[in-house]
Formats: structure tokens, sequence, C-alpha cells
């Protein structure tokens, strides 16, 4: 026997005699909390449909080939005229309003850890930011200026920031925030709504869940990430248009669930929606109308019946959005209309105008395990991301045929938003 | 124990196939968190979290083959967090009682029970030199028994990430051995002087 065998058979056995594995005491209660709680439902795992691990190590497996000295000046020398361009180009230019509806830039996804620009007008497609790192989930700002997205790398994870074409990377000071899960700029694009799953655990009966804390960033790179004292599970938090003067979220704590606003300086969350035991009452997505007066969510209305619903933020009154089931509604940049998956039977597609509880329209064939739906700036058109396929479907939202593109994105795209022509 | 059908119907919502699963396995699970954190109240913190996480996201596991990798890398994760996390606090170290007769001794090298214990507690020092995330290698290879490939599948890094995480953890812990000896060794050396 080698030393490092002897060593090793010494490790091994004191590792067994120090473990000294037992069943957990608090196990009959974990399986009575347990037997208490729905499981989430197959479809609401995007890395069932895509193995995102894969995609990691493939990632790590790349090689990067070394450039030549001489192709590298000629990169910078390339870049120096771009850049200067482009400094030259943006001095002036114009932006659009924060909400509403906006000419269509072109739209941005993650695909094996990079970030793509795709042009749908041309098909033309680049990547924007690359290497090493793996980034994912990126999200436009209101003025389409800039991206932030999460980022992975063996230090972990954090919340980047660049330009539309990919330079002035920023890496936003989150702290403890690190599983950046969702990101909402502020109206005046200032700041960062981070909502992360964390390892703390909020009181759910006599056991802790995973928390969801809640921060706001300074996207300069500036500032440390300001983190809520909230109590709860805060999940899918949102500005209110048109101003920010509220933070919209779902709240999550001791089995019940309700909508909360909080002012963004902090202070204590307001329930504005009854508290319910629904494991996806106000799940997937909620919304704020365009002009911040209304929000638009789901929640069980009857067994299997998941109902849409809007509420009148001044009034506080609530109506259903129609009588059938459905599911996940986002808001057309008009504030007219909104899509959302029609669930009565199957899951498809659909679209409603907000003041017309009969106008519902479903759109397109059926598509197995859809996903996140994304209204163009202009409204004109719904991309689609679908679980089952990595090819994105842009559907005509007024019943006009629907296409599936060869454009290949892990989640769901992000539309930069410009201003109409004057 | 074929594991795909009891993994399949608690992935459909049989809560009692969950029960069964997770009761033949979250001992050691337990054990494995505990190894990493060094700290037993933290740990079961995270079985506490692992389990109710692995009871919701049942349904998203596409293998059912894999289930005990992927409840592994549902503690070693929920482990490193915690880790990566922890504030300043008290760690509990539980020692564990010397048995002669169900210790089989130090592959010889010490006979005696004074020098096993001497041995324990030099390993438990150099155990703690570990990072979080060496200690993970180190506890998945050799206390659960997994190949190196297997390590790397539930830490999420590359095979050669594994092997080297796992050498450059072994070398540590044998300096901080060799280390500890000429201490001691100097200490003998001054008390004789």
């Amino acid at each position: 026997m080698t030393s490092t065998e002897r060593f090793e058979a010494q490790l091994e056995h004191w590792l067994a005699e120090t473990a000294q594995p037992s069943i957990p005491d608090d196990l009959p209660m974990l399986l009575a909390e347990t037997a208490r709680m729905r499981q989430r439902p197959a479809w609401a795992f995007p890395e069932r449909w895509i193995p995102m691990s894969e995609l990691t190590m493939r990632r790590w497996a790349a090689r990067t080939v070394p450039w030549p000295p001489g192709l590298i000046l000629v990169a910078l020398l390339a870049l120096l005229i771009v850049g200067l361009a482009f400094v030259a180009g943006t001095a002036h230019r114009p932006l659009p309003a924060p909400f509403g509806v906006a000419r269509n830039g072109f739209f941005v996804f993650a695909a094996d850890g990079d970030l793509i620009a795709l042009d749908p007008a041309t098909g033309a497609r680049r990547t924007i930011v690359g290497g090493p790192a793996f980034d994912d989930r990126p999200v436009f700002s209101h003025d389409g200026t800039r991206i932030a997205f999460k980022r992975t790398t063996d230090a972990g994870t954090s919340i980047a920031v660049v330009d539309d074409d990919g330079s002035d990377l920023v890496i936003l000071k989150v702290g403890d925030v690190d599983i950046s899960d969702h990101l909402d700029w502020s109206p005046d694009d200032q700041q960062l709504l981070v909502s992360a799953e964390t390892v703390d655990l909020v009181p759910y009966g006599r056991v802790g869940v995973p928390a969801r804390k809640m921060a706001i960033v300074p996207t300069d790179g500036r500032g440390e990430a300001r983190e809520f004292d909230l109590r709860m599970s805060a999940e899918m938090a949102t500005w209110r248009p048109p101003n920010g003067d509220a933070i919209l979220f779902r709240g999550d704590k001791d089995y019940g669930h309700a909508l909360y606003l909080i002012d963004p300086a902090g202070g204590e969350p307001r329930p504005i929606t009854p508290t319910t035991g629904g494991p996806y009452d106000y799940d997937l997505l909620i919304g704020w109308s365009p002009d911040g007066r209304s929000i638009a969510f789901q929640r069980e209305t009857g067994p299997d019946h998941m109902q849409l619903w809007i509420l009148d933020r001044d009034t506080g009154q609530e109506r259903p959005l129609n009588t059938h089931s459905g599911l996940a509604p986002i808001w057309s940049p008009d504030g007219t209309r909104i899509a959302y998956y029609s669930a009565d039977d199957v899951w498809q597609p659909a679209v409603a105008d907000v003041d017309d509880p009969t106008s519902e329209r479903r759109l397109a064939s059926l598509i197995p395990d859809g996903w996140t739906m994304t209204w163009t700036p202009d409204g004109q058109r719904i991309v689609l991301s679908p679980m089952a396929a990595p090819h994105l479907i842009v559907i005509d939202p007024a019943g006009g045929p629907s296409l599936t593109t060869h454009w290949e994105a892990s989640r769901a795209p992000s539309y930069q938003r410009l201003p109409f022509e004057p | 124990m074929d594991q795909r059908e009891p993994v399949e119907r608690a992935r459909r919502g049989d809560h009692d196939a969950f029960g069964s699963l997770v009761t033949g396995s979250i001992a050691q699970l337990e054990a494995v968190a505990r190894l990493i954190l060094r700290d037993p109240e933290l740990a079961r913190d995270v079985v506490q979290e692992a389990f109710i996480r692995a009871w919701r996201d049942l349904p998203g596991l596409r293998d059912p083959d894999r289930f005990d990798a992927w409840f592994h890398r549902l503690i070693v994760n929920a482990s490193l967090d915690a880790a990566r996390r922890r504030r300043r606090r008290p760690i509990e170290v539980q020692l564990t009682p010397i048995d002669p007769s169900v210790s089989p001794g130090w592959g010889g090298s010490v006979a005696d029970s004074a020098g096993q214990i001497a041995d324990r507690d030099a390993l438990e020092r150099a155990f703690a030199f570990l990072s979080p995330d060496q200690r993970a290698a180190v506890v998945l290879r050799h206390y659960v028994g997994m190949r190196v490939p297997e390590v790397a599948d539930v830490l999420g890094i590359p095979v050669g990430t594994a092997q080297s995480r796992l050498h450059r953890a072994l070398e540590t812990m044998r300096a901080a051995i060799d280390a500890d000896e000429r201490v001691e060794l100097r200490a003998e050396r001054e008390s004789y002087a």
C-alpha cells in the first residue's frame, strides 16, 4: 500500500466514523409539512427541457484560439473606429418613452452562455457578449440602450450590464443577492430591481422554505445593493409605471400568497389582494398596465380553474378578464390587450381585449409546452419561446398565421425599444 | 434497489413514494451536509431546505435514474451556499467517542488508542483547513464513495477540475498533518531539553 493509498484509507475511515449518519429527528415533521405542499408542475421547469448543465459544460469545454498579434492590432483599430462612430452616433440618440408602444429594435437572447443579438427584420445575428462566462436572462432597459443579464463564472453568480452593442461591461454590486433570476429596470433605468432565490429560509408552517429576497441596485456599478426587509419571500418584483413610485411583488409566507406594494425607499409592504393558499395564485406572471393603473394576475377560482383577474389600483376593485381558465397574463404595450395561455383543456396562446370579457381569441395551433410570451415593442406580434423546442415562434395577435423561426434561444428574448421616426 | 418506479410515482405527486425514497437516503445526506459545513445546526437547516426543495422540484427531474445524484446535488449546493453565507457563528464540532472494539486503527502506523486520538485530531484539523468546495469533493469521493466523474456531475464541474480539486485537497490535508507532526516533535524535544 502506498503512502497515498494509506492516507486515503485513513481518511475514509475517519470520515465514516465522524459522519455517524442518522435519520434526522425532524423527518416526520418534514414529511408532514411537505405532504401539505403542492409540487411545482413539470412545465414550470425550463431546465427540464433545456439541459442547462450540459450547456454549461459545453461552454467550459470550448477552447479559445489565440489571435495572432497583428490581427489583434487590426481588431483594436477597428474597435476604435467603431467606438468613435458609435459615440458620434449616440451623442444625440433619441430615446423612447419608458412605457407604451415603441418601434422594434433588435432582440437579444441567451444561447450557449452567450448573449446573441438578432435583427428580426433581416435575420442578421451576432454575438454581443461572449467569452468563458455563462451569461443568461438578458433584459433590455426601457430606453433600449443597455442590457442587464445574469453572469455565472467559477467565482459565482453576479448581475452585469452592458451597452446595446455589448461594450462597457459593468458588474453590479449585489452582495448576498447572487442568484438573480428576475430583473426589472426602474422607469428611469438608473436602478435594477432584483428578486432572487437565496439559501435563507422564511417560515412556512413549522418549517422554512427558500426565501426570495428583493433588492435595488444602481446600474452604474457605483453603489451597493439595498435589500428590503420583508420577512417573507418576494417574487416577480416590478416597478409601477410610469414613474416607479411603488414596487409590486408576490409575497409568500406561511402558506399564504398575496400581491403587495412597497415604497421603493423601504417601509412596510402593504397587501393589495386577499391572501390565499393556492400555490399558483399570483404565480408565473404579474404585471402593471403601461399606465400603472391596473394589475393583471392569475388566481385559482375553483378546482383546476385558474382565472385571470384585473385589479384597479385606485379603487381596489377586482374583475375577471373573462370566464375562461387562463395563466400568465402579459399586457400589450398600448395596454388595450392581454396575452396569456388559455388553459380550459390544453394550453394555447390567446389574446383578449382588456375591456371586453367576450373577446378571447385563441392564437395559432396548439403549441405543446408553450412558455414565455413577449410582445414586440410595436404591439404587432408576440414572440413565444416553447420549452420543448429551441426555436422561437412569432404569433400574430390579430389571428394571422404563426411562424416558427430558425432562431434558437434558451429562454425568452428581450426586445430593444426604439423611438418612432419623427 | 430500482428507484425508477418510486421516483416516477413521486414525480407525479405520490407523497408516500417520496417518503420512502428520502427515508432511505436522508441519513447519509445529512451526514454529507454536516461534514461539509462542520456545523450540525446549519447542516440541519440545509437538509430541511433541500428536503422541501426536493419535493417541490421533483417534477422537474428529467431522468428518474439520476434521483440520487440530483438529491446529492441539492444537498451539496445548499451546503456550499450556506457555507458562503455563513455569518460568524460558533461552530459546534461533534466529537465521536472512541470504541476500540470497532476502531481497526489507522493503517498500522499508530497502534495504541492515544495514537488513534492523535491521528483523529490531526485529520480533524487538516480537514478544517479545506475550503467548503474541497470538503464537498472529498466527502463525495471518500465518504459517499462516488467515482470522480460522479463527483464532477454532482458539483457541476468538469471531471478534470474535480480531479485536481481532490488532489489539492488531499495535498493540503497531508501538508497540514506534516506541519502538525513537526510542531509536536519540536515540543517533545523541548520537553526533554
